[in-house]
């Protein structure tokens, strides 16, 4: 299999086939990263068809940093563009209080992967992007707050608060489907 | 702890998950990248025919300004000359001259403007009385040294005559020497910060990870640093464009406001156990100073002065990507400053000259919470290097 430094020296040099080959590859993933913030299937691929765009204009400027630093570069961009559209398109706000806690925590890993995913694009716009950037993007709450423009502590507040609402969801499914 | 467990499950858990577009996007991609390169190439175009308009423009406006400047000034200096010749148009007898050269001297004590009349009043002597009495000469001669020393210990202290003095001598003469004349000074100048700042820091539990950990170590209110995460910060050094225009209160004092561009650029580098992320930031401001300036001493061509005063600066335009990938940012709030130096100027020519100006400035918090070097390093030297041009 072609890895991911030579398949990116062949889209460097303008190759429309091997940038097919690099859309063919990371599709899926940039697709569940995109439905992880936007709840709508439609948006979520118009969205992933700019990102892709502007994956190749931009390939240039990326720097290999070693296997699977290409798809985290393309998974970063297509938050990016997510994030773009979802303070476009939605109102996003960072207030709430953070509501109790189960007792009980349920089992994460019993849950579906694809089910989780749909679950974190239902949780409030504000927790969602705090979520995704604190869990999938590995952001600290200090760069949360700076991208965001909002305070650390709201920050830190609207990840506990992803979290509760998270478990809820989980535990209704789990008492839906019986598991 | 246990939330950064939970977020490591989480992420683990839905690390291979994907789903693939309900159709083809490559199409769309397609016609998008070739739009895209056709945009890109039509920019390239633009760019370029901008560089040179300015060019052109540069060139040739100060050129035709350089021109049209100098033909005024000589222009003014031969109307002088002709008035004068044809106010002490010389007449057929020795007398009334001497008398003329009297009035003379006593016009010249009473009025500032006698810049060119002793010249021309020697030259119009010495052409009439060539042919006339010898003896006379002596006297005419000791006469306008009296008229000269005269307008030498005279009350007015910016007239200079000498002998053969040429244009450019007298104009300096004008320019460094009667400051009032001077309407105003253009600058032009770059200026540059003189150490750029790099920092690494440790990245802090957030507090209420932080009051969950406190809790079972028994920790009271110390910070505590995660193993494996790390914050590098470096900025570039400041550099900035200005054209400021000022105007002379006193012979010593002046004022001055006009229009500052500055450019920040920082780079970030969070370091999150193996991973790295870099984030690229530009910042754009453009300012408003207002400052006075102090002419301390000036010896011939030289001139040294203080400067002082305060700046707001506007940000702009913000330019942000995490490798190589743009992203929206927040811009700035208004920054405030006050700096001061020492500046050196060389004229080259009365209307134009160059200087040095080292200095201080201090950055006042703004209150954002946008990383850059004016929060890094809010007190920082400078040299401003530039061009003056005064009217």
């Amino acid at each position: 299999m072609e890895t991911e430094q030579q398949l990116l020296e062949a889209v460097k040099t303008g190759d429309r086939q091997a940038m097919r080959r690099l859309y063919e590859r990371y599709k899926g993933y940039a697709m569940s990263t995109g439905l992880r913030y936007i709840p709508n299937g439609d948006d979520v691929e118009d969205m992933v068809q700019e990102s892709f765009i502007k994956i190749l204009t931009s390939i240039q400027r990326f720097s290999f940093q070693g296997e699977g630093s290409l798809k985290l570069w393309i998974g970063r961009t297509v938050a990016n563009k997510a994030i773009d559209f979802l303070r476009m398109h939605e109102r996003v706000s960072f207030t709430g209080t953070v509501p109790d806690m189960p007792d009980e925590e349920p089992e994460l890993e019993s849950i579906p992967p694809d089910v989780l995913n749909k679950m974190i694009a239902q949780l409030p716009a504000g927790c969602r992007l705090v979520l995704n950037l604190y869990v999938f993007e590995h952001c600290s709450h200090k760069e949360i707050a700076q991208r965001l423009g909002i305070r650390e502590s709201s920050s830190s507040s609207q990840l506990s608060r992803a979290k509760v609402l998270l478990t809820r969801m989980m535990k209704d499914y789990i008492k839906r489907h019986g598991k | 702890m246990k939330q950064e467990k939970w977020a490591e499950r989480l992420e683990q858990h839905l690390a291979d998950y994907q789903r693939d577009p309900s159709h083809d996007l490559w199409e769309g991609i397609e016609a998008g990248l070739d739009k895209a390169s056709k945009r890109q190439a039509r920019i390239v175009m633009i760019r370029r025919w901008i560089v040179a308009a300015a060019f052109i423009g540069v060139v040739f406006g100060g050129a035709i300004l350089f021109w049209n400047r100098q033909q005024g000034r000589d222009l003014s200096d031969q109307k002088r000359l002709t008035e004068t010749s044809v106010k002490e148009k010389p007449t057929e007898d020795v007398t009334p001259i001497n008398d003329s050269i009297v009035d003379k001297s006593e016009k010249t004590n009473s009025t500032p403007q006698t810049f060119i009349r002793p010249q021309t009043e020697k030259k119009l002597i010495a052409e009439n009385h060539s042919d006339v009495i010898p003896e006379k000469q002596d006297i005419e001669t000791e006469q306008q040294e009296a008229v000269i020393a005269s307008d030498e210990s005279s009350s007015e202290p910016s007239v200079v005559f000498e002998e053969h003095d040429n244009h450019l001598t007298r104009a300096f003469g004008r320019a460094t020497k009667c400051h009032h004349s001077q309407l105003l000074a253009m600058n032009v100048y770059v200026s540059g910060g003189m150490n750029n700042q790099e920092r690494r820091n440790g990245v802090l539990m957030s507090p209420p990870m932080l009051q969950e950990f406190a809790q079972t170590r028994g920790l009271d209110g110390e910070p505590v640093y995660l193993v494996g995460y790390e914050e590098r910060q470096s900025h570039d050094l400041p550099i900035s464009f200005g054209l400021t225009f000022s105007y002379p209160l006193t012979d010593r004092l002046s004022i001055g406001t006009g229009i500052v561009y500055t450019k920040l650029n920082s780079e970030f580098l969070n370091i999150i156990q193996d991973r790295q992320i870099r984030r690229q930031q530009t910042l754009h401001y453009v300012g408003i100073p207002l400052n006075v300036q102090f002419n301390l001493w000036r010896w011939q061509r030289l001139n040294v002065y203080l400067s002082g005063g305060g700046r707001a600066d506007w940000n702009v335009k913000v330019k942000a990507n995490v490798d190589g990938i743009d992203q929206k940012m927040n811009k700035d709030r208004m920054q405030w400053s006050v700096g001061g130096g020492l500046g050196v100027q060389y004229n080259i020519l009365p209307q134009f000259g160059l200087y040095a100006e080292p200095g201080i400035r201090h950055y006042f918090d703004n209150g954002s919470n946008v990383s850059n070097f004016f929060k890094d390093k809010p007190t920082d030297f400078h040299l401003e290097l530039g061009l003056r041009f005064n009217w």
